[in-house]
C-alpha cells in the first residue's frame, strides 16, 4: 500500500478574513457558545441598516436567561435554509422568538429558542463601540422595525434611515 | 517567551481551544478573554501540523507522538520529531496546547 506523503516542515497559518461557509461558521459559533463563551464575527449584509451595518465587527454571547430579549439582536439558524441571521427580537414567547431584520419587510417568524444561537451585546464599526441600541432606544428601534419604517425610509432615499437613527440617538443620548 | 519542551511529556489541546474539521480543513479557534475571534484568530494546519495536531490528544507523549507518524508516512522519526517539537512549541505559545502529564 502506498504510504501516504508528508510535507518536511508543519505550518500554522493566521487566517484574517477568513472565508467561513455558513455551515461551518454555525458548527463553530455553537461549539464556542455552548461552553458559555463569545464569538466575534464580522457582519454581511445589510438587513440590520441603519443599527448594524455590513463589516460591522459584532460580539454574540449565549442567551444568559434575560427575562426579555425584546428589541436585541439576536443570531439564529433560519429553520427552513439553515443559514446564519443576526436580526431582532420583535415578540417573545415562552420557548420561541419572533424576529424581523430592521430593514426587511418581512419577518423571520416564530424562531425557536433550539434555533437561537446567542445575543449580540457588543458592535464595533471602524474600530469603535457603538453603544446605540441597548438602552431604552432599542423600544424606539422595535418600534420602527415593526413598522417597517426603516426599510420603507431606506427605499426612499438610502441615507433617509441613517438620520433617523441620528434622531433617535439625540433623543436618548444628550 | 522560552518554552522548555520535554519529548517525554504528554500535551492535549487547551480547553480553550475549538477545532473542527471542515470539509477537509482543519480550523483552529483559540478563545481569548472568553472570545472566540471569527475575525481576526482563526488557524489552519497543513497536512503536517495536522497529522501531528490530532496525535496531540493527552494520551501520546511526544517521543511516541514522532513514532507514530514516522510509522504512518514512512518516514525517519528524526526527520519528524523536529516537526513535532516545532509544532508543539508553537501551540504553546499561542496558549492552543496544554500539558496533560510528563513520563
Amino acid at each position: 500500500m502506498k504510504q501516504p506523503e508528508l510535507d518536511s516542515e508543519f505550518s500554522i497559518i493566521r487566517e484574517q478574513g477568513f472565508s467561513l461557509s455558513n455551515k461551518a461558521l454555525v458548527q463553530i459559533i455553537q461549539e464556542v457558545l455552548s461552553r458559555g463563551r463569545s464569538v466575534r464575527l464580522e457582519v454581511k449584509g445589510w438587513s440590520m441598516f441603519p443599527c448594524i451595518r455590513g463589516k460591522d465587527i459584532l460580539t454574540v454571547s449565549p442567551l444568559d436567561g434575560h427575562a426579555s430579549y425584546i428589541g436585541l439582536p439576536v443570531a439564529f439558524t433560519n429553520p427552513s435554509s439553515s443559514n446564519l441571521v443576526i436580526h431582532r427580537v420583535i415578540g417573545q414567547r415562552q420557548d420561541a422568538f419572533i424576529i424581523k431584520g430592521d430593514c426587511v419587510s418581512g419577518a423571520d417568524g416564530v424562531i425557536r429558542i433550539k434555533n437561537i444561537l446567542g445575543v449580540v451585546t457588543k458592535v464595533e464599526r471602524n474600530n469603535r463601540l457603538v453603544r446605540f441600541g441597548w438602552g431604552k432606544e432599542r423600544w424606539v428601534i422595535t418600534f420602527f422595525n415593526k413598522t417597517n419604517l426603516f426599510f420603507i425610509t431606506s427605499r426612499i432615499g438610502g441615507r433617509l434611515p441613517i438620520f433617523i437613527r441620528k434622531f433617535i440617538k439625540k433623543l436618548f443620548f444628550k | 517567551m522560552d518554552i522548555k519542551i520535554n519529548p517525554g511529556s504528554i500535551y492535549k489541546p487547551s480547553e480553550d481551544v475549538v477545532a473542527r474539521d471542515i470539509q477537509g480543513e482543519l480550523i483552529i479557534v483559540p478563545i481569548t478573554s472568553g472570545i472566540g475571534d471569527l475575525e481576526d484568530e482563526i488557524f489552519t494546519l497543513n497536512e503536517t501540523g495536522r497529522a501531528i495536531w490530532e496525535k496531540l490528544d493527552g494520551k501520546n507523549s511526544l517521543k511516541e507522538i514522532t513514532g507514530l507518524i514516522a510509522q504512518d508516512f514512512d518516514a525517519a522519526p528524526q526527520e519528524i520529531e523536529t516537526d513535532v517539537l516545532g509544532l508543539t512549541e508553537e501551540l504553546l505559545k499561542r496558549g492552543m496546547l496544554v500539558e496533560a502529564a510528563r513520563t
